[in-house]
């Protein structure tokens, strides 16, 4: 049913992405790949994958960005995958029911089976997070892992999402977004967590925060008005002070 | 984004047959023998029917396109799928009483014409809903298709008029829709011109507060599906010459024709007209920005 949920439930699950801490290494990208490409679904496929000109289903990417600040250029690492969007247009433009935005926790997913690959729901996301399987031929997107998070014969610690799990540097976490004292959403409150592309009016669930102003500025930044005071004729009490002010006398 | 064939067919082949439907509801064609009526009709049903099928073919899993008919309630799409096949079935109905009562049924025509123009609407907002696309999410859009459609079959009209009575008819009334529909048309292309999506590498990455965003390295070497599918590019220079072109072929040709009076010419108008109706199509998807592209170092 491409209808969105008439009365969700107030359970939003979703990611929380830190850009300040994503190093911007990949593995979250390979191992969402390694995971959901042996998932419920056909397999995520690639196309000449040894050679040139290959393609290929992912459902997280990272793309790297270059900020231009007033003081310098910074370099923001920027994980993208389907925000499990609250109004999401790539469920209702769906003609068959395929794609659909789950009742119970807000996840956007797609039924293989009845998907007729027509692309529509791709056209209609912001955020370019569907792609069409190249073999297969059916709409491929982040699950949010609803094969894990919910997987009994999982070790606790691993129901999370694959790329979640994965992390390195723990850029990635995973919670009840619809929940304002879940960990995730006080992540989100304390550091200013923002909304992609807010003007199209998607209501995405994943939020992201911030990059930290970085330290190595800021300390560079005391520094020069240190070495900037030192070099200014110091104010001296005392003998100094009177050699000083005779001195400067003198011309 | 990428103009492929399968849609620009689907698009202005089954917009052409329905505004032969919609002429033919309204009881403009002569028939002078009850055949004609079968040929007429055939030819209508045969142009939206084959656009339905290119469509077809744009399908990853074209033997589950029967599912497409179920989300009218919210896909634009789906809702294409439905009227289409109510379109075609009111037609055949239509072309039936007609033919074996030999008096055509005008309420069931106003049926058949309204469902033609409600399809090719339907149609048109498939691409105009889509708020990620500026250059189509606007009003106009699905007028720009149905004006169009309604062009495309008078022409057709006035072609098989010529056939049937040997004399040009019906030359005012197509010189107004041609003269309107290049209007609507010229309007939309301005309108497109300066459409902005309002999105910017800044609000996509949320990163505008720290200052201007550019793209350092893709996450991957290669074009992907949807660099492919939304990151078609043609120079401006292109489009404007092929802009052009279409104008040319799709409303000066076919007045000049009309007015000459001279029969091959008309005979020829409604295929000098559809070959314009295609490059304005390619034109449609061609220039279309789609705001993923801002992920990938473009801005509008
Ligand atoms: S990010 Fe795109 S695919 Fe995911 S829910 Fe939002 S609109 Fe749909
Ligand atoms: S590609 Fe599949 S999931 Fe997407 S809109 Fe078409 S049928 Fe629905
Ligand atoms: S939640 Fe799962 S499917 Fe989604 S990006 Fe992470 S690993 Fe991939």
């Amino acid at each position: 049913m491409t209808m969105l949920p008439e009365n969700p439930s107030p359970k939003k699950l979703g990611l929380v992405i830190d850009l300040d801490i994503c190093v911007g290494c990949h593995a979250c990208v390979v191992n969402c790949k390694e995971w959901n490409t042996g998932s419920e679904g056909a397999p995520l496929s690639d196309i000449n994958a040894y050679g040139a000109e290959q393609s290929g289903s992912w459902l997280n990417r990272i793309h790297t960005f270059e900020v231009t600040t007033e003081k310098t250029a910074q370099v923001v690492h920027f994980p993208k995958s389907c925000l499990h969007c609250t109004d999401a247009p790539c469920v209702t433009v769906c003609p068959t029911g395929a794609s659909y935005k789950r009742v119970e926790d807000g996840i956007v997913l797609v039924n293989e089976d009845h998907c007729i690959g027509c692309g529509l729901c791709a056209w209609s996301c912001p955020y370019g997070a569907r792609e069409m399987d190249p073999v297969e031929q059916v709409m491929k997107k982040c699950t949010l892992c609803v094969d894990r998070i919910y997987n009994e014969n999982l070790p606790e610690e691993d129901r999370v999402p694959a790329c979640v799990r994965t992390c390195p540097t723990g850029a990635r976490a995973f919670g009840d977004l619809g929940d304002p004292e879940s960990e995730v959403s006080e992540m989100v409150r304390e550091r200013g967590g923002f909304d992609l592309m807010p003007e199209q009016g998607t209501a995405p669930v994943n939020k992201y925060l911030p990059p930290r102003e970085k330290q190595h500025l800021i300390a560079s930044d005391a520094q020069a008005t240190e070495t900037q005071a030192k070099n200014q004729a110091p104010d001296v009490a005392g003998f100094w002070g009177w050699v000083d002010s005779a001195l400067a006398k003198l011309g | 984004m990428r103009p492929a064939w399968s849609i620009i067919v689907f698009t202005s082949l089954s917009g052409l047959g329905l505004g032969m439907l919609f002429w033919f509801g309204l009881g403009f064609v002569t028939l002078t023998q009850p055949i004609d009526l079968l040929i007429f009709s055939g030819l209508a049903l045969t142009a939206v029917i084959g656009g339905l099928c290119s469509s077809l073919l744009h399908l990853g899993h074209p033997e589950r396109a029967f599912r497409a008919l179920s989300q009218w309630r919210s896909s634009w799409l789906s809702r294409e799928g439905v009227f289409a096949v109510v379109t075609v079935g009111v037609a055949c109905l239509y072309a039936m009483i007609w033919f074996t009562d030999g008096q055509r049924s005008a309420s069931i025509g106003m049926l058949l014409s309204a469902f033609s123009m409600i399809t090719v609407w339907a149609t048109a907002m498939i691409y105009g809903s889509l708020k990620t696309i500026a250059r189509w999410y606007h009003p106009l859009t699905p007028w720009v298709y149905v004006s169009l459609s309604i062009c495309g079959g008078l022409v057709a009209v006035v072609a098989w008029e010529q056939m049937m009575s040997g004399s040009p008819v019906l030359v005012e009334l197509t010189t107004g829709v041609l003269v309107l529909a290049f209007v609507v048309k010229v309007i939309w292309w301005r309108r497109a011109g300066q459409s902005g999506s309002g999105s910017t590498p800044e609000s996509a990455t949320g990163l505008g507060a720290m200052g201007q965003v550019d793209l350092l390295m893709s996450p991957h070497t290669e074009e992907n599906w949807l660099q492919h599918e939304m990151g078609f590019v043609v120079a401006r220079k292109h489009a404007q010459r092929l802009s052009q072109i279409a104008v040319v072929l799709a409303f000066l040709l076919p007045l000049l024709a009309l007015w000459s009076g001279v029969s091959w010419a008309i005979l020829a108008i409604p295929f000098v007209h559809f070959v314009g109706i295609m490059i304005e199509r390619w034109l449609f998807f061609a220039e279309a920005k789609h705001v993923v592209t801002l992920f990938y170092g473009d801005r509008h």
